[in-house]
């Protein structure tokens, strides 16, 4: 933690904007949840505006001054921490929900409003906008947004960004640029494709390296009208893995609005914390839990599906793991217990990597080597399951006062091995940054991009590896 | 002005788990957790300034900075900390159970001990020393609201102890106390002008010294059977300085208890329909002491009809009544007052059981607003109480 010294503003503020550089307050922007290093800037401007974010960027492109963008700052990858210095904008001031169209299906916000206030006006319209992140209550649409969010709805639609309508969005030079069917003149937001090429999908997981979101349209969805959990064991991973990949083939996750896995280390933890009298050695190899939403004919059918396909893999209902954790973690939706309430009190660097759900073996024996490699940090992981393919979460809990060379060194080697087995970064950041840059023709091109749309390379460098 | 690294401060030594495992996961500044009811969690963060250093996070990276010797501006962290009501808000969502509010008063406590309270924090100690109360007004006033009324010499059964704020800007609601204890059999002792501040006020501004003179005061000048007091942060005081051998309630546990023995009848319930004002204080002395204010219960006993849902109870915020938000920042203090006010439109009246949350917020209200009123007079006034009392 580095107290930085006055040394003024960087940018002039815009007018309406707030605009501070007191060291004090800087402390509080030098990063986000991650296990990535903390960076320093020297001013942040909070607009309220697109308008004066266009003025911030234009002065900043000129006088070359690093802008790293912050929505919650609840990633878990370094892409708000200011590395390179510089300011930064803070996005909590754009947080109007702009309109609910009924008619078309159509949410449009601003980047600064966060999943929960969207969910206290969507919920009594029996609305949801499909993905949500467990960490609603405090990350904003526009984080979500430029770091590929999953989460609740993943199983059902996938990824955040297959969510988005369209954008608008400022470019480094000042541009003002709306995407989708709003990129005809009072269009507005409809439809995302059409045009031509998908130039959202440029900014959606961009990190704010291209571009700063202003607005964000969103498909809405009904609420599902009856909901229910459970729980299922399998002897290993081998077995849930062909388990999901049957359920993913045959389209069965239709009425799932949340899956998730959980390794037999994360098992244990959780059962025996709460229940010590259980013998572990008892205790399934693998676990996975559903959360079905439907009409209630549609959730019975669903379950009935899921435990005849689970029973075929030698799979059998856990209910005792649904009442401890999963069912709490789904009504309540406490992140925090799905892993550090059971483990620690303390930081923990996550690893999100997108992998074919046949891979799901590989990437737990990645986790299981880390875990012998460093045991001095607690490590725990899960997979969220997705309409195909799975998201797997490595998680290593670590004490900063002691433990932050060792947890910076572990995931790095975490990462490397990942990728070796087949796991690629989900939610870049700063923290997969080195396996980015790794991707020659792709990350070729996205520097070719980057040049086009930022020649002073002003926003968040070091993101995506740029 | 700015200082260098100087010996670790003290007070922040007893936090450094919190300091070094806090997440950052910004919960504790502006969360909106639908599952809890929580909208936007910090009020000083929604009313005052939408800067994180004013929250619990931020509270928590200054004070990992200024043990780690880093240079920070002590009069800007001091505008900082001390604009927080402490209502405890951040530790009710931290995911991991860290205590934000509490390094936000070891911070308080340590620029205190440096000489960078506020000015108008220093005023409140000053007015404290001059005058025995917050408010800066006359000790020989502090016994004017019993008027007439009559209370025991001697063989009382319970002492009241009002509170200066009550003492002093609620004088009805004090007298409508009385009036109810001595209904219920009671037998009432008060001490005049001889009553001063518990020195809870002191303590909220981290002068701890002074706090903990005041509570040897009443150590030393007070002894009773029982003590009822109608200030929810007077209570954790009185209970400190007379120890756990005599009882201390906050009014509205007495209340309870005595609708509960039977002692006080409610004939016809009230026709009213209620806001329950769920005070911040109540949620956290509940939490610390196990004694919560039972307000709730008490208009449930009562028959009442509360229009405001309780589970939000949990995740009360503060009206700015609380901590040195209301000397340093009105302004602020007034636009949480009105920012709790909004959702009063449903109900006729609402009742406060703390005096300090129910004047700052009748301070607050419109004309729109549906009245403002301490328990005890919500009681007198719309109750009809029945015949053993
Ligand atoms: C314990 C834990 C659990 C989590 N669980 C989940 C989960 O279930 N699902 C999930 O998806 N994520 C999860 N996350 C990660 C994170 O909370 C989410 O991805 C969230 O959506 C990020 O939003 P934010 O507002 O906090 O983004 P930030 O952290 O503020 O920003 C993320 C990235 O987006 C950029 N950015 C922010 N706003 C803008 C903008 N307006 N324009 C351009 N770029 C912008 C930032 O520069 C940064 O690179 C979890 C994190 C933690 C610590
Ligand atoms: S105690 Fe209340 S006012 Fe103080 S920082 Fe916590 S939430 Fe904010
Ligand atoms: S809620 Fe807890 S972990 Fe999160 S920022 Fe606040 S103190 Fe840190």
């Amino acid at each position: 933690m580095i107290g930085a010294t006055v040394l003024g503003p960087l940018v002039r503020a815009p007018d309406g904007a707030l605009s501070f550089d007191e060291p004090v307050d800087l402390l509080t922007y030098q990063r986000d949840c991650s296990a990535v290093a903390a960076g320093v800037a020297t001013q942040v401007i909070r607009p309220s505006e697109a308008t004066q974010i266009a003025g911030v960027l234009r002065e900043a492109s000129a006088a070359g001054v690093p802008v790293y963008v912050r929505g919650g700052g609840t990633m878990y990858a370094g892409g708000v921490n200011p590395h390179a210095g510089g300011l930064v904008l803070d996005m909590g001031g754009l947080d109007r929900v702009l309109d609910i169209d009924v008619e078309r299906g159509v949410v449009t916000v601003e980047p600064g409003v966060r999943f929960g206030t969207l969910a206290q006006l969507l919920t009594p319209l029996g609305l949801t906008i499909g993905i949500v992140p467990s960490t609603a209550p405090s990350a904003t649409i526009g984080g979500a947004a430029a770091a590929h969010a999953l989460g609740t709805g993943s199983a059902r639609f996938q990824s955040f960004a297959d969510q988005v309508v369209g954008l608008e969005v400022v470019l480094a030079d000042g541009t003002l640029l709306r995407t989708g069917s709003a990129a005809a003149r009072d269009a507005g937001f409809f439809h995302r494709y059409g045009i031509g090429p998908d130039l959202t999908g440029l900014f959606l997981g961009g990190d704010a390296t291209l571009g700063v979101i202003t607005k964000i349209a969103l498909w809405l969805h009904p609420l599902p009208a009856t909901r229910a959990t459970g729980c299922y064991g399998f002897a290993d991973p081998q077995a849930a893995a062909a388990f999901l990949s049957e359920l993913q083939r045959g389209e069965t996750l239709q009425h799932v609005w949340y899956a998730s896995g959980y390794e037999a280390g994360s098992v244990r933890a959780r059962v025996t914390a709460a229940r010590p009298d259980i013998d572990p050695a008892t205790l399934p190899g693998f676990c996975l839990g559903f959360d079905y939403g439907g009409e209630a004919g549609d959730v019975t059918q669903a379950r009935d599906r899921v435990l005849a396909t689970a029973q075929r893999h030698g799979g059998r209902e856990f209910p005792l793991f649904n009442e401890l954790y999963f069912d709490r973690l789904r009504n309540d939706q406490i992140y925090w217990y799905s892993f550090a309430g059971y483990f620690s009190r303390s930081r923990c660097g996550i690893l999100m990597a997108s992998l074919p759900t046949a891979r799901m073996p590989a990437f737990l024996s990645v986790l299981n080597a880390s875990r012998a490699a460093e045991p001095t940090l607690v490590w725990g992981g899960a997979v969220v399951v997705c309409r195909r393919g799975l998201h797997g979460g490595v998680m290593a809990f670590y004490d900063e006062a002691t433990q932050w060379p060792a947890a910076q060194a572990a995931m790095q080697a975490c990462a490397a091995a990942l990728r070796e087995a087949g796991c690629i970064p989900y939610k870049s950041g700063k923290m997969w940054a080195s396996e980015v840059r790794r991707m020659d023709s792709y990350h070729a091109t996205l520097r070719r991009i980057k040049a086009a749309l930022d020649p002073a390379g002003i926003l968040s460098p070091g993101n995506l590896g740029l | 002005m700015s200082e260098g690294a100087t010996s670790a401060p003290a007070r922040l030594g007893a936090f450094a788990a919190d300091l070094y495992h806090c997440a950052d996961c910004g919960y504790c500044v502006d969360a909106v957790w639908v599952e809890r009811g929580i909208d936007h969690v910090c009020p000083t963060i929604g009313h005052h300034a939408p800067i994180a250093s004013y929250s619990g996070r931020g509270f928590i990276a200054a004070a990992r900075a200024w043990v780690e010797g880093a240079a920070l501006d002590r009069d800007v962290l001091a505008e900082r900390v001390f604009a927080c009501t402490g209502c405890g808000n951040c530790e009710q969502v931290c995911p991991i159970g860290l205590r934000p509010a509490q390094v936000g008063a070891a911070l308080r406590e340590e620029l205190v001990a440096t000489g960078h309270a506020p000015a108008s924090v220093d005023k409140l100690r000053a007015a404290m020393r001059t005058h025995g109360n917050p408010h800066a007004r006359p000790a020989a006033e502090r016994g004017a609201w019993a008027g007439e009324l009559s209370f025991a010499a001697q063989d009382a059964t319970v002492l009241y102890a009002p509170g200066c704020a009550c003492a002093y800007t609620a004088p009805g609601e004090a007298g409508a106390v009385v009036a109810l204890m001595a209904r219920a059999g009671e037998r009432v002792a008060f001490r005049g002008d001889a009553d001063r501040c518990c020195g809870a006020p002191l303590g909220e501004a981290g002068f701890v010294d002074d706090a903990a003179y005041a509570e040897q005061r009443l150590a030393h000048d007070v002894s009773a059977v029982c003590v009822v007091t109608s200030g929810l942060e007077c209570w954790p005081a009185w209970h400190r300085a007379l120890g756990a051998d005599t009882p201390v309630f906050s009014f509205s546990a007495w209340l309870l208890a005595a609708l509960e023995s039977g002692r006080l009848r409610i004939a016809a319930p009230p026709s009213l329909r209620v806001h329950a004002f769920d005070a911040c204080a109540s949620r956290r002395r509940g939490a610390q002491s196990g004694t919560p204010d039972p307000l709730r219960e008490v208009l449930a006993r009562m028959g009442a009809v509360v229009v405001n849902d309780a589970r939000f109870a949990a995740a009360a915020v503060c009206c700015g009544a609380a901590g040195t938000m209301a000397g340093l920042a009105p302004d602020s203090a007034q636009r949480m007052a009105q920012a709790r006010l909004v959702d009063v439109a449903h109900a006729d009246v609402l009742v406060a059981s703390d005096t300090r949350c129910g004047t700052h917020l009748a301070a607050a209200a419109d004309a729109g607003t549906a009245p403002v009123v301490g328990l005890a007079a919500f009681v007198q006034q719309f109750c009809t109480i029945g015949g053993d009392g």
